[in-house]
């Protein structure tokens, strides 16, 4: 046991840590000055979409420590939805009152929550085909799960100018034939009269000519907290920080070299997801409640903006389909959809809850949350999953359902053919606590289908006891999943009868796949990390190259270890890998470098360049390394950084131009 | 605004309340994050967030309160804020013991059998035995049931005793 002697030895060497001089010189700088622009400000804690999004890492980091026994017969009742009652249009005091009582659940995530209302009706979506279409533009795209549903990045292109959001400006760069030149720039923040700051772009979207810009906004209020009124001279208060918002930001850009501002919407809450499908920008946002006032509407309703402009949103959009018994935290989902060419705000609507995942088809926004339920003494976990049907900017809600288990990230999530398909790891942990401690926890991954109704239809549980997924990818039919303890089984599972999912063959190879992207006809490209076969221990990255054109007997084609290079941004954020099967590109970050490999079915993957990021890394500390990307038009291949653009013919990957950002 | 900016350089002198925490910030942020850079960016985001946000504290034990949550809070976000590039996301940061630093003082087994463990089991460790908090006051402070705490706890000593056999005697 950890003894008194430990503990002495813990304390010890504990009090002898201390931060150095120079980070408690900084910080007192950095206090006495709040509108100086420190690197941490840059990054903007969002607290509450930090907070949110805790919740989920809380479940996935929980692995545990060989103490799993698959247990069927603790499984959980609630695995189809439960109707309850048809959301109903309340008046703000009505919500007030259901509000209010889920303050006290100081959890960011539900706990409790054993039953979920079903929509108010289910209406059959058009079939589509949601699989990978041909690219028959000559420029690559940011990285999207589904063809169709753009992602919002850092960087764009439209195949004439590369669009970049670098360090603090927004630059628009005309990229013809290779060379490079500044065409106009924005800057990435907004600041309020004080000279506070109060806005800062993020990521952005590109439709014809039109530039969306995903903006964070904090209001400050200036007024003296004890009386209200405002801050008098020589008596001042630090701004208080209100609300947080996040917003779509328009610009004109039928002129590169003016960019001209046309409107901006925002919406209470931190950012969760966008998705843009044709000129329609969906936009999705938590907002956590915090000292509600009865008379004070603002304080416990969401609110759409117009600019600085706020109004409350309106009773009827506003859904409340969870009571306080469920265990939820007070807080909303915002979702917006908004028009981008024209500038127009269509629709907003809001579900009491919140959002972790969130995945698009072309029709529906599915928005799932993570939950635990108390059943036996043993926490588990369930995801609660909403299904918004869009249309040209009109968002409505349609059903909810839920499943058990937690998600990984988008990527668990996928519809075809108007079914739904989930992959979910389940993980409880039960104490009993006579002696105060845990006694068992248990661990397994689920596969689900489900209907537009959201009601579950077909599953496969208890696959891999003992592991959690990694990663996942549905292509067509078929499902793949990988999970890991010590070796890495790939899952495929045959998903052509929705009712009866059916797993076709697990391989097992040491590592496992973080990212897994489907590469032409039979293959599967895995990138992530490989792994000690003996004690599971996870070493360098690793890229894998699946033949999955036998379902039953999927095998690793091929793979290539780079050595000593552990993290590549592209495993934990697809939109930094690109992936080009036409041009035969594989391309992401890892380590401060760019790399750039190929694929044959000969010669397996080939090295194709690596690329060091510019020379200055400034006095960036060394865990800081720039966020980078890559992309092609035409012949060229383009990274970019926060510090500049470099062009490489695309043939050879020789250096053709280069411009530093300011 | 220029003005205003002068009377609140004069104001607002913040170095008692760094005085006051940041070694007890800095060495949540040690045991969470395992290394002397990232608890140190950390901590400077515990402080800024005191200085957004600044309020009144009903009492020493509160103020104190506050700043153990908001950097247990802060712990959280650095590694899962998706603004910040980072060189290790959270899933592979659990298979990467801390990373010791050359320049750190040689310390002994115990506190390196620690450092070894998983982040959120040091976390707990950390506010169980150095702030000696209790396990409820730990549940609050880092959001989780009471029971996953002392599951966090019983596995860290688990894992320890594994760890340091034959180093009873230290």
């Amino acid at each position: 046991m950890f003894n008194e002697e430990w503990k002495k030895n813990y304390n010890s060497d504990m009090d002898r840590q201390k931060p150095s001089e120079n980070s408690i010189e900084r910080l007192k700088g950095a206090m006495a000055m709040p509108n100086n622009k420190q690197p941490t400000r840059k990054n903007g804690v969002a607290v509450w979409a930090a907070l949110a999004a805790c919740a989920v890492i809380a479940v996935a980091v929980a692995v545990p420590f060989g103490m799993n026994h698959f247990k069927k017969d603790s499984e959980p009742a609630a695995a189809s939805p439960v109707p309850v009652q048809s959301s109903k249009t309340m008046s703000y005091s009505e919500i007030y009152d259901v509000v209010s009582k889920l303050a006290s659940n100081d959890f960011y995530y539900a706990k409790g929550a054993t039953r979920f209302a079903a929509a108010p009706e289910s209406v059959t979506a058009a079939a589509q085909d949601s699989t990978q279409t041909l690219n028959t533009q000559d420029y690559s795209d940011t990285n999207v799960q589904v063809a169709g549903v753009q992602e919002s990045d850092i960087v764009k292109t439209d195949g004439k100018y590369i669009y970049s959001i670098s360090g603090k400006k927004i630059y628009i760069i005309s990229a013809a034939d290779g060379r490079m030149s500044k065409v106009s720039e924005l800057s990435c923040y907004d600041y309020d009269e004080y000279g506070q700051q109060k806005g800062y772009a993020f990521e952005m979207y590109i439709t014809g000519n039109r530039l969306a810009v995903l903006k964070n906004y904090y209001d400050y209020s200036y007024k003296d907290t004890v009386t209200g009124s405002p801050a008098a001279k020589g008596y001042f208060m630090p701004p208080r920080f209100t609300k947080a918002r996040t917003g779509v930001e328009i610009y004109d850009i039928s002129d590169r070299a003016s960019p001209i501002f046309l409107t901006s919407y925002s919406q209470s809450g931190s950012y969760v997801s966008s998705r843009m499908i044709n000129d329609y920008v969906y936009l999705v946002t938590n907002e956590g409640l915090y000292s509600m006032v009865k008379d004070d509407p603002t304080t416990y309703i969401p609110m759409v903006y117009s600019g600085d402009k706020g109004s409350l949103l309106s009773p009827e959009n506003i859904h409340i389909t969870i009571g306080p018994e469920d265990g939820y935290p007070a807080q909303y989902l915002v979702v917006s959809g908004i028009d981008a060419a024209k500038g127009e705000l269509i629709s907003t609507k809001s579900v009491l809850g919140y959002g972790n995942s969130v995945y698009s088809s072309l029709n529906n926004l599915y928005i799932a949350s993570y939950s635990q339920y108390k059943n036996d003494n043993a926490y588990t976990d369930a995801t609660r999953i909403l299904r918004f049907s869009i249309n040209n900017g009109i968002i409505e809600l349609k059903s909810e359902g839920i499943v058990n288990g937690s998600l990984l990230n988008q990527f668990s999530m996928d519809e075809y053919n108007d079914v739904l398909r989930v992959v979910t790891t389940v993980n409880s942990v039960s104490a009993k606590s006579s002696d105060g401690m845990i006694s068992k926890s248990y661990m397994y991954n689920c596969l689900y289908t489900l209907d537009l109704s959201l009601k579950t239809i077909g599953k496969t549980e208890g696959l891999a006891s003992g592991e959690r997924v990694y990663s996942a990818r549905f292509v067509g039919d078929t499902g793949y999943f990988v999970t890991f303890r010590q070796v890495d089984p790939l899952f495929t599972v045959d998903l052509s009868d929705p009712q009866k999912p059916e797993v076709l063959s697990e391989l097992k190879i040491p590592g496992f796949s973080q990212y897994l992207h489907p590469y032409g006809e039979g293959l599967l490209f895995g990138l992530g990390r490989n792994a000690d076969e003996k004690s599971g221990k996870a070493d360098f990255l690793k890229l894998s190259m699946f033949d999955t054109s036998d379902p039953g007997n999927v095998t690793e084609a091929a793979k290539a270890i780079i050595d000593g290079v552990y993290y590549s941004e592209a495993s934990s954020n697809h939109k930094a890998i690109l992936i080009d099967k036409d041009k035969n590109i594989i391309a992401f970050p890892a380590d401060g470098k760019y790399y750039i490999y190929s694929y044959t079915h000969e010669n397996g993957f080939m090295q194709k360049a690596v690329i060091s990021s510019s020379e200055d890394t400034n006095e960036l500390p060394y865990y800081y390394y720039q966020s980078m990307r890559g992309l092609y038009i035409g012949g060229y291949f383009y990274i970019i950084s926060d510090s500049g653009i470099s062009s490489y013919g695309i043939k050879d990957y020789r250096p053709f131009s280069k411009l530093a950002f300011d | 605004m220029d003005e205003n900016k002068a009377v609140c350089r004069q104001a607002c002198n913040y170095s008692d309340i760094i005085e006051k925490y940041s070694h007890t910030v800095y060495r949540i942020c040690l045991s969470y994050s395992g290394n002397r850079h990232d608890a140190e960016d950390i901590m400077q985001d515990v402080f800024l967030r005191y200085l957004k946000k600044p309020r009144s504290f009903s009492s020493a034990e509160h103020e104190k309160a506050w700043f153990l949550k908001v950097t247990v809070n802060c712990c959280k976000s650095f590694f899962t804020s998706p603004w910040r590039n980072r060189t290790v996301s959270l899933e592979e940061y659990e298979h990467l013991p801390s990373q010791p630093d050359a320049e750190d003082e040689k310390c002994g087994p115990v506190y390196e059998a620690v450092m070894a463990l998983p982040p959120k089991q040091r976390i707990c460790v950390h506010l169980y035995y150095y702030e000696e908090m209790t396990i409820k006051e730990i549940a609050g402070t880092i959001g989780a049931p009471e029971s996953t705490v002392k599951s966090h706890l019983f596995r860290a000593r688990a894992s320890l005793e594994e760890a340091l056999k034959g180093e009873h005697n230290v």
